[in-house]
């Protein structure tokens, strides 16, 4: 155990752990708008990441690029960054309504149990991984280079790229649109009644159905823009890829207190500092037995997660 | 529900009886004798795995061609290289009434866990790539081509050690990765500075460069294999702190996929394997191998096609039992492609082999034989 790397390299973990957080809050959110309107745990949300990813893959073979090294001019990047994220984003929105449509909807509208809901979407998450692992080939797929990560400048231990800066800014702008969204939007507002109560909201004249629909379409549209930030920090993807990222947004989700977006938030960005914090100190491994250590610790504390409201209504 | 449940367990535990008693069913293959080969044939490992079965598909095809009395078909499992799904695939083998041996497995995970079910159906097995110090005297049945992990431990500690390096080792906790790390680690002995484990699938090394970093390594060790590797060298090249350290591992990422995951960036890497360049100890079995599968060979074609080979030999001998063949392979004496293949009491081989590789101009290449 080794504390001096705290105080070294404090501030490259922590621009690190931000970077991820990030990624992390895109995916996490996803899990909590779902579950504040269906109460429901979507467990296949981590392979819409994944189809987001394998979009954003897709979208760059189209222009022919072979993993070339030399990074792309500014304006370029730019163009094709929002190119492959905006499709990335819409692609994973729309599969993530029509798995709301085929997964959880009859099963919804026939007044099955929540447990099955989580079956079926264990039962969905599998079978879109196993879809993929077919069509990959199993492979990791490589993502060229497209935006140079030599340091712009250095901040003490850390040295500051620019695709850090882009997932950090890029996240922080859409949060501020969801934000926008979710408080100032009429479907905001549709969102956060069926969320506080579905039955009352439809007696209120909101359409349930199509409100739930939306949720999905938003909650998968940003882990579409999360995927688009990962493949630009990680440069790969593989048809298994949204379970280590999908296990670590479910967990933010629940230790911010899940249906709850702000929740998502600080829990995403907690996580992701911590984990790089004790991977530094004890040993990459140990992190998450140490992260879900606290996560136990928390809800025995605090059942409802740091900031949850919506999980005492929602005993099953 | 209960009813149904207990009802499932009986029928489990019935399907689990006949399935232990099948392979006494042997003697009914009414075709030709088959050899199996078992590794990754798909998945992210399925480089390696396809430049190994293809070995074997052309050792057999040339052993047909030759018109023997006894015609040898060829068989594969596809493991994707996971301990997981090995056991129950190896079962199937057993199960194959004609399966007469098994070239395989490819890395050393998926074989450990899947050894005891060849023992159990008496199968011979010849792995043209495990290298794990635990493969050595586990089974009466199990045989290998390549040196274990003893050998090519020492050989890369040596690597580093002759670099001068201050060395930090990470490991991906396969039983192939970590072995081979701890014994890199005792060793390399005073020169590491540190070391640090993740996981098989991880795609963010940025804590372990932080470490590689505070630790002012020179050279760090990766125990693992190539999907990983090339993640790993690409984050250590794009922070300019641990930019120029040298990047030493073994066999597990000496892969054409390396180079093409990790492009530029694999350049320089220092690599061993106990597999022979098959260009300079066979060009003309590569130049075969060329035309017939249209792809150049990998590391480890050779040595399958050489494990092949040696079941071949005692099919051609006569040896048409699983049981008759494994008793042979234990005496069996085999000169082919330039090397002699025996295998001592304990299933590795007699002559033992270590060589050194890089990657040049995206290119693997051979640097010089370490033992």
């Amino acid at each position: 155990m080794d504390f001096s790397i705290l105080v070294t390299d404090f501030w490259s973990l922590t621009i690190d752990g931000i970077v991820v957080g990030a990624i992390v809050a895109l995916v996490s959110l996803g899990y909590t708008l779902v579950y504040g309107v269906l109460r429901l745990i979507n467990f296949a949300h981590s392979e819409i990441f994944m189809i987001g990813t394998m979009t954003c893959y897709l979208v760059i073979q189209q222009f022919g690029f072979t993993g070339y090294e030399e990074p792309l001019p500014l304006w370029k990047f730019a163009s094709l960054f929002l190119l492959f994220g905006l499709t990335a984003a819409m692609v994973s929105g729309v599969a993530a309504v029509i798995l709301e449509i085929v997964a959880y909807r009859r099963l919804r509208v026939l007044g099955a149990s929540r447990l099955s809901s989580l079956i079926s979407a264990i039962g969905a998450s599998f079978f879109l991984v196993e879809v993929f692992q077919k069509l990959s080939g199993a492979k990791n797929l490589d993502f060229p280079r497209m935006i140079s990560k030599e340091p712009i400048f250095t901040f003490s231990s850390a040295y500051i790229s620019a695709d850090k800066i882009l997932v950090i800014v890029g996240a922080g702008i859409v949060f501020y649109i969801l934000n926008r969204i979710i408080n100032h939007t009429k479907l905001g507002l549709g969102i956060r009644a069926v969320s506080q109560d579905e039955k009352t909201s439809i007696l209120m004249g909101v359409n349930v159905n199509r409100i739930i629909s939306y949720t999905f379409l938003l909650g998968g549209a940003l882990a579409g823009v999360g995927s688009a930030f990962y493949m630009v920090f990680y440069e790969t993807t593989k048809a298994n890829v949204g379970f280590l990222i999908g296990i670590s947004a479910f967990t933010a989700a629940v230790l911010g207190g899940i249906g709850n977006v702000r929740g998502a938030l600080v829990g995403s960005f907690a996580l992701g500092l911590f984990q790089q914090y004790t991977s530094a100190v004890l040993g990459y491994n140990w992190k998450d037995v140490v992260t879900f250590v606290i996560l136990v610790f928390v809800l025995l504390v605090k059942p409802t997660g740091l900031f949850g409201e919506s999980l005492q209504k929602a005993r099953v | 529900m209960k009813k149904f449940i207990s009802l499932a367990a009986v029928s489990a535990l019935v399907v689990g009886v006949s399935v232990t008693v099948a392979p006494s069913a042997f003697a009914a293959c009414t075709g030709n004798p088959a050899i199996y080969f078992q590794g990754a044939l798909t998945g992210p490992y399925q480089e390696t795995g396809i430049n190994e079965a293809n070995g074997v598909i052309l050792a057999i095809d040339k052993y047909n061609a030759s018109k023997p009395k006894v015609k040898v078909e060829y068989k594969s499992i596809d493991t994707q290289a996971s301990g997981a799904n090995s056991p129950a695939l190896a079962q199937k083998v057993v199960e194959d009434e004609c399966a007469i041996g098994v070239v395989g497995g490819m890395y050393s995970g998926e074989t450990l866990a899947a050894v005891p079910i060849y023992e159990g159906g008496k199968v011979p097995v010849v792995s043209p790539s495990a290298t794990n110090p635990a493969l050595t005297n586990k089974s009466a049945y199990f045989h290998r081509v390549v040196g274990s992990d003893l050998v090519q431990g020492p050989a890369l500690a040596q690597i580093a050690i002759s670099l001068k390096s201050k060395l930090f080792i990470v490991d991906d906790a396969t039983p192939y990765g970590k072995g081979l790390a701890t014994i890199v680690k005792k060793t390399a002995g005073k020169i590491v500075v540190g070391t640090d484990g993740v996981t098989e699938g991880t795609t963010n090394f940025t804590s372990v460069v932080s470490k590689v970093k505070a630790s002012k390594a020179t050279a760090v060790f990766y125990g693992g294999y190539y999907p990983e590797a090339a993640i790993f060298i690409k984050a250590l090249r794009d922070n300019p702190a641990t930019k120029n350290v040298k990047f030493i591992a073994g066999d597990g990422v000496l892969d054409g996929e390396y180079i093409k995951l990790a492009k530029k960036n694999a350049e320089g890497t220092y690599l061993t394997a106990p597999g022979q360049p098959m260009e300079k100890v066979a060009p003309a079995l590569a130049a075969e191998y060329k035309k017939k599968f249209n792809r150049v060979h990998g590391l480890y074609t050779l040595e399958a096609y050489n494990a092949a080979y040696v079941l071949l030999e005692g099919i051609k001998a006569g040896k048409t039992t699983r049981d008759a063949l494994n008793t042979w392979l234990g005496e069996a004496v085999v000169k082919v492609n330039g090397t002699t293949i025996s295998f001592s009491a304990t299933g590795d081989p007699d002559n033992i082999v270590m060589n050194q590789y890089t990657i040049k101009n995206g290119q693997m290449v051979w640097v010089k034989r370490l033992s």
